[in-house]
């Protein structure tokens, strides 16, 4: 058990290490994503939200690994850890765990409320709704929106306002984009997303979030222009919904509009324009990035727990 | 939260009339689907539990009224289950065509629209 709980201190020290190291790169180059193509960036974001589990868990592995076939912790030599036989409940190991495993539970309790909260509303939205085809409801409400949403059973939602101001054709944009978001499976993959995410500091979590959203959008958008629809078309009828369920919130000074909202509408637009040059993305390195982030953890596991020792004691 | 079809009746009988009694509500419904009292009494039941429902006393018998008006209703579902993009955060669980809840500006608005023109005009010469 000692063992165990000593590896929940590496697991969490390690988890720090590359959060904050993903963070710094984030930051830095967070911006740029927008210009890598559609599938790689939505790899790298998924693999940035998921490198601190991944990280932590392959040092704690290796770890135990050598712990059990080797002497290295007591050598000192490289990664170690100079107590791995030693625990006690009233030290800072103890409290890091135990802020982390609380941070976990109330992340995971707080996104498990959500979703089912959501299932209700959808659920009884559902049933408030038309049912138009298969998949898809007419929400008798005279406002503008159109949204997919569900996670086992995924159901697309148009409002009667909506379908009484756009023509079939651009109905039928609307349509296909909200189909790629069930194939895609957009609404489980946003909440998986969230909960992963939820380990950044807010505003490294708001710009991975963005670029996940706007890389999701994008590929629902290009999901419509592969069925051969004009990307001119298209663009139009994104701006021409924007517009209409926009109309209550619209405001009269830019200096005032700087969301969420406004942010993904601009790039998709000049995405379906083919204004942005999207380039691929060098594996090469982005393995190195993780091999060299997996190095770094290893080597500073020890140096970070007699830094903290300076401070607290055991 | 799941509405069964008698109970979608119901609540749909309930936003036409106000203050109606079970037995109200059950002269209405025995000429149109049939059942018992005791069906409508559960059903009335249930939808106060669900929170659609307001009921007071009078008498021995409850009076009952829906809580929201259908639109009201409606628009708070789809407030609530798009809350994307308020506070600068996408916490909503949906995929919007476009965002529902965004402050757009005319100007911001404006310039896509003359982008999009611009691209038109590209394509026509273009193809001339």
């Amino acid at each position: 058990m000692t063992i165990f709980f000593n590896l929940l201190a590496i697991f969490t020290i390690a988890f720090a290490i590359t959060n904050l190291v993903v963070s710094i790169g984030v930051s830095l180059l967070g911006q740029k994503l927008t210009s890598v193509q559609l599938k790689p960036r939505k790899a790298l974001l998924w693999f940035c939200v998921s490198m601190p589990w991944i990280m932590s868990i392959l040092v704690c592995l290796y770890l135990l690994d050598i712990y059990v076939y080797s002497s290295i912790f007591e050598t000192k030599q490289y990664a170690h850890w100079h107590h791995i036989s030693d625990f006690n409940w009233f030290s800072w190991h103890a409290v890091t765990i135990i802020l982390l495993l609380s941070y976990m539970m109330f992340v995971l309790t707080s996104k498990t409320r959500q979703l089912w909260l959501h299932r209700q509303e959808v659920s009884l939205l559902t049933c408030l709704s038309k049912n138009l085809s298969r998949g898809v409801y007419e929400v008798e409400i005279p406002k503008f929106a159109a949204f997919t949403s569900g996670i086992r059973s995924k159901k697309c939602f148009i409002t009667t306002g909506l379908l009484n101001e756009v023509t079939p054709e651009e109905l039928d944009v609307i349509l296909k984009h909200e189909r790629a978001h069930v194939v895609n499976n957009d609404p489980l993959k946003k909440w998986l997303f969230s909960i992963l995410v939820s380990f950044y500091f807010a505003p490294i979590a708001r710009l991975l979030t963005l670029q996940m959203v706007l890389a999701m959008e994008q590929d629902a958008d290009n999901a419509v222009l592969e069925e051969g629809i004009d990307r001119i078309f298209v663009a139009s009828t994104l701006v021409k919904v924007a517009k209409l369920n926009a109309q209550e919130h619209i405001l009269k000074s830019s200096a005032l509009v700087v969301n969420f909202g406004a942010d993904v509408l601009e790039q998709r637009i000049y995405f379906l324009l083919g204004r942005l040059q999207l380039s691929p993305i060098n594996k090469t390195v982005a393995f190195s990035f993780a091999i060299a982030l997996f190095f770094l953890c290893m080597t500073s596991l020890d140096g970070v727990h007699h830094l903290i020792e300076t401070v607290f004691s055991h | 939260m799941n509405l069964g079809e008698l109970e979608k009746l119901v609540l749909h009988y309930l936003w036409k009339h106000k203050d109606v009694d079970v037995k109200q509500l059950y002269s209405h419904f025995i000429n149109v689907r049939g059942g018992s009292l005791n069906t409508y009494q559960s059903t009335l039941d249930r939808l106060f539990k669900k929170g659609l429902l307001a009921r007071k006393k009078e008498g021995h018998a409850y009076i009952y009224n829906t809580k929201v008006e259908r639109y009201e209703l409606i628009g708070q579902l789809i407030k609530s289950v798009a809350s994307d993009f308020i506070a600068g955060d996408d916490s909503s669980l949906i995929a919007a065509f476009s965002s529902i809840s965004s402050e757009f500006s005319v100007d911001q608005l404006t310039k896509l629209e003359q982008l999009i023109e611009e691209q038109k005009k590209l394509k026509s010469v273009n193809k001339d």
